[in-house]
């Protein structure tokens, strides 16, 4: 079947009367929009009645009502292919056939605006009515080469959790480590994630797609997402016939970072001409090879280095996949490494030494700048295995997804052991790790999506039905016992069912899940063999409201096809109110309940409490959202109450002498702890040149969180303080050589966190900051290829500045100006 | 409808085959250590303070459970009589071990790394005069031999706080605080 003959039309909307005939079709052809070569393999999805299917050798697609599935409108049709800019069109009806043309920007032809939220119309499950923040392209291309945290830092309602440059995690709303879970290519990531200073082991090279979603979503994730789920997500394999990739090349002035990453992916192979493809390979088949590395020298804070806050990180991942129309396999394989230094002036012994270091003002101790890593540091490999796989059954469509991993953390201490003998087997023994702990993890997770249930012509019900099951050991090393050994296995269920209506969308998702875990005791400890089983329901109700719009109604033959609902066309406007509440649960981890001792660095003795319940959380969220040509915006408000909320709660009564002196006793234990906050975000076109199309946009992003400790009638301790970004941008969409021209500059300003438990901290929360980040970049269309870069100051002024949530924050200032240097090159070529 | 032939389905199958097979290596291959290596860390869980002079001695031993993590079961008060001069050494022990572990020797083969800090506080202060006596290779105190003199006068209470310095991330320069510490102890002491 060829479809040149047919009309072009591109839009965003496709708003026609509504009416469901006998025949529904939707007919298409995808075009690259600059040689306008016909693209297969571009992987077609309607969402809501989960229909995908590929465009063949002539770019031609049909979408057809069949016996058993009913075109159930409004749906949103996802258009994908790697090396693309993906589509997303709101198909409200389909009067007798649709016909569509669609052309596909290259990747980076197009850049993205600032943080946007998506309607995420296109997802179904608990987080239909969730608004998820999606941050992709252009926004992610911004913190290429920093860690992952740094990535999600610019979204409202995250705070960062640093300890140094190398080491960070995102607090979600409040709530961080155990509270959040992230979710690496499909599987929910599981490291040490309890410690402050443990980071996610993910690549952020390897990324290509980060969901955010803030605030509880146990439904789909289990017990432990309380904070929020952050999903990291490779893109989906090429399956046409493509061969290319990209290179990212990043220079920091402040560390001396540089940071280089390889991606090569392609699918099938033909031969023939274009257009008259004679023959194919290995059709349906695609792969990625990805490799990264980042290394760094000692941070430097305005005044003084940072002695020992290099790292060096080696990552690689490696994907195989096969689609067809039904079926779907796909094997994911990550590798990260990685070693960092800990800041020498944050090694102490006693709470004396904590307290002179903080008197001091700065570290005492300051070595020449160097790249070495010396002790004390950490040394962390992470393995991921996950295999993948779907089929489309007449029924709906399963999926199935296995993964293992392997954490592997050691920490070095920079002495601690006392060996008889000579010193060099005091040396051996520092050249071995203090500490090693290792995570072992199977994962199983089955779902089944339900195919579309039709109430009526506009209102569908669609639905999941999953179970995971999971087993987990972790096994002690070292010298210095930090948390005992255990088994854990775990086993959940859920359902989940979404009606969808013109201008509404109600979900609902229950979900029981059961733990069960095994502890090696210690006698040294006093810790006996103990086995406990934990099991708790969450659940979740959401509603989403959109509100009618002035419609147009356009000849099919003239719509305007946008290319993306975050581009805005005359025609486009959304406002959306949703609403969700929702209980989940989270069990008590192993250090909360077996800690004993002071972690080096912490100054506190904390005792953990083998009696801990599990936690619960009832929350309620509510967003208002806009989207339209002129403006973008969105307002969230949030409380959380979270019952037996754990924590470790300071005896001043009794404190804990020892050997190396006297330290605060911490107890875990639990109380009634409350959160509340709101979040903000706007973007605005002040000015936009008619001829040039050159715009200047302004925005910002507040968040405010209030967490409160209720059973102690006081502020919980480490909420993130008051924050506001600010930001003004020019853009010029195209000039000389160059497109998508822009700069940009942009404010933090952080308050002085005023809440806090009195009594508790060593010192007072530091004082606010005002930093300035600027940059400038484009995209260079030379030597056939396309090269994209940017040239960002952060902390422009050289502003010396500790933060609340910085673990350096007793001992030194953070990192201070910082100069980046990013290009990416993408390359390739259909194989035609 | 367009329908997607699968030219390829013993490929697929191989492909899953695969898939598995790689995933059991990823399992299988995979060393898994033993915690065999688990033993606590060595710090000293006994302090003896031993003051000879010709006139009588003096010991007070500070002693906890275990090591660090220990509780003190015993803090002797070191009672010095006025007037006097005493030579004192300092002896660290882990005796939590067996045999027990001497880490005074330790120190004193690093006695470079090392050096002790004798602060004497409250009504005493002033009364006692500690004198560190030995040296390191750098004719730097260490502090594991010292003398002790006393003025003459009346009773007084107070306390002596005895802090080791350890001197691996700065250079040891004899008066400098060691940014680390491996102990930070207090005896009562007491002046007759």
């Amino acid at each position: 079947m060829r479809h040149w003959w047919i009309l072009s039309c591109v839009g965003a909307l496709v708003l026609l009367r509504p009416y469901v005939g006998y025949s529904q079709v939707i007919y298409g052809t995808v075009r690259d929009n600059t040689t306008r070569m016909p693209l297969s393999g571009v992987r077609i999805t309607l969402t809501a009645a989960q229909h995908t299917t590929l465009s063949r050798s002539d770019g031609s697609f049909v979408i057809r009502r069949s016996s058993s599935r009913t075109l159930s409108l409004p749906d949103t049709l996802y258009v994908r292919l790697p090396g693309y800019q993906p589509l997303h069109y709101v198909v409200r009806s389909v009067h007798d056939t649709l016909t569509l043309d669609i052309q596909l920007h290259t990747m980076s032809s197009h850049r993205r605006d600032a943080i946007y939220v998506e309607d995420t119309r296109a997802h179904s499950g608990s987080i239909a009515t969730h608004n998820v923040v999606l941050i992709e392209g252009q926004e992610l291309e911004r913190s290429r080469g920093q860690t992952l945290g740094e990535a999600l830092s610019h979204i409202p309602g995250i705070a960062l959790l640093q300890t140094g440059v190398s080491i960070a995690k995102p607090v979600i709303r409040g709530l961080h480590s155990q509270r959040v879970v992230i979710v690496n290519a499909g599987v929910v990531q599981e490291g040490q994630q309890w410690g402050a200073d443990h980071a996610p082991e993910i690549d952020p090279f390897s990324v290509q797609r980060i969901e955010v979603l803030r605030g509880a979503a146990g439904i789909e994730y289990g017990q432990g997402a309380l904070g929020g789920v952050v999903r990291v997500q490779p893109y989906p394999l090429p399956h046409g016939t493509w061969f290319g990739g990209t290179t990212h090349i990043a220079a920091f002035s402040n560390n001396s970072q540089g940071a280089f990453s390889l991606t090569l992916e392609g699918g099938a192979v033909s031969i023939g001409e274009a257009g008259s493809c004679i023959h194919t390979f290995g059709e349906g088949f695609g792969w990625r090879v990805q490799g990264s590395a980042r290394k760094a020298g000692d941070s430097r804070a305005p005044h003084y280095i940072l002695s020992n806050t290099g790292f060096q990180e080696l990552n690689g991942s490696l994907a195989l996949g096969y689609t067809s129309e039904r079926f779907t396999i796909e094997a994911y394989y990550a590798l990260f490494t990685t070693e960092l230094g800990i800041l020498r002036g944050a090694h102490i012994g006693t709470l004396n030494d904590l307290q002179r270091a903080i008197e001091a003002g700065r570290p005492l101790v300051e070595y020449d700048w160097t790249y070495s890593i010396h002790n004390p540091k950490q040394q962390i490999t992470h393995d991921l295995w996950s295999v993948h796989a779907q089929y489309k059954a007449p029924l709906g469509q399963f999926d199935i997804q296995y993964g293992w991993q392997q954490n592997n953390r050691a920490e070095f201490d920079s002495h601690n052991a006392r060996i008889r003998g000579d010193s060099g087997l005091l040396l051996a023994s520092l050249n071995r790790p203090a500490m090693t702990l290792q995570l072992t993890t199977y994962s199983l997770d089955t779902k089944f999506r339900h195919h579309a249930f039709t109430l009526s012509p506009t209102s569908i019900i669609t639905g999941v039905l999953g179970a995971s099951v999971a087993t987990q050991w972790n096994i002690q090393g070292g010298r210095t016992l930090l948390i005992p050994s255990f088994y854990a296995e775990s086993a959940g269920i859920y359902c989940i069912e979404t009606l969808t209506t013109p201008h509404m969308i109600l979900n609902a998702g229950i979900r029981y899940d059961i733990r069960h875990i095994r502890i090696r005791g210690s006698s040294s400890r006093n810790i006996p063999d103990t086995m406990q089983l934990f099991s708790g329901i969450s659940a979740a109700w959401g509603v989403r409201y959109e509100f009618p719009q002035p419609t147009f109604t356009i000849q099919r033959s003239t719509v305007d096809m946008q290319t993306d609902t975050s581009t805005t066309t005359h025609d486009k406007h959304s406002t959306t109110l949703a609403l969700n509440v929702g209980i989940a649960w989270r069990a008590p981890l192993v250090h909360e309940q077996f800690s004993l001792g002071v972690h080096h660095g912490a100054a506190q003795y904390e005792i953990g409490n083998s009696q801990l319940r599990p936690e619960r959380s009832y929350s309620a969220d509510i967003t208002l959202s806009h989207t339209g040509n002129i403006l973008r915006m969105e307002i969230s408000a949030y409380a959380h109450a979270i019952a037996d909320f754990i924590y470790s709660r300071p005896d001043a009564a009794r404190p804990t002498v020892t050997i190396r002196g006297t330290f605060p006793t911490f107890f875990y234990t639990q109380t009634l702890a409350f959160l509340a906050g709101s979040e903000l975000s706007l973007d605005a076109v002040l000015l936009a040149h008619p001829s040039n199309n050159m715009t200047w946009r302004m925005g910002g992003a507040a968040s405010l969180v209030r967490g409160i400790n209720i059973s102690d009638a006081e502020p919980l301790i480490f909420m993130p303080a008051d924050r506001m970004r600010m930001f003004t941008r020019l853009e010029l969409p195209s000039l000389a050589e160059m497109t998508d021209v822009f700069c940009e500059f942009s404010s933090l300003l952080v308050r002085t966190q005023d809440r806090f438990p009195q009594n508790v901290d060593y010192t007072l929360p530091p004082h606010g900051y005002v930093l300035f980040d600027v940059s400038l970049g484009s995209t260079i269309h030379a030597f056939s290829t396309q090269l994209t870069w940017s040239i960002t100051a952060r902390n422009l002024l050289d502003t010396p500045f500790r933060d609340y949530l910085s673990r350096y924050r007793y001992f030194a200032d953070d990192a201070g100006r910082n100069i980046i240097i990013r290009v990416s090159v993408p390359f390739g070529n259909h194989t035609h | 409808m367009y329908k997607a032939h699968i030219p390829y389905r013993n490929t697929v199958l191989t492909m899953l085959a695969c898939c598995g097979l790689l995933s059991l290596w990823g399992n299988g291959c995979r060393p898994i250590n033993s915690p065999t290596d688990i033993a606590e860390e060595v710090l000293p869980n006994e302090v003896t303070i031993t003051l000879t002079s010709p006139q009588g001695n003096v010991t007070a031993v500070w002693r906890s459970t275990t090591d660090v993590k220990g509780t003190p079961t015993r803090i002797d008060t070191l009672v010095l009589a006025a007037g006097r001069t005493y030579t004192g050494t300092i002896k660290a022990v882990n005796t939590t071990k067996n045999p027990p572990i001497d880490l005074t020797a330790e120190y004193k083969k690093e006695a470079d790394k090392h050096q002790f800090f004798y602060t004497v506080s409250g009504e005493a202060q002033g009364r006692v005069t500690i004198t560190i006596t030995d040296r390191d290779k750098n004719n730097l105190p260490v502090g594991l031999e010292f003398t002790v003199m006393t003025t003459s006068g009346g009773q007084a209470r107070g306390a002596l706080n005895v802090v080791l310095g350890h001197y691996d991330s700065v250079r040891k320069t004899g008066t400098n605080r060691a940014p680390e510490s491996d102990m930070d102890i207090t005896f009562p002491l007491v002046i007759r």
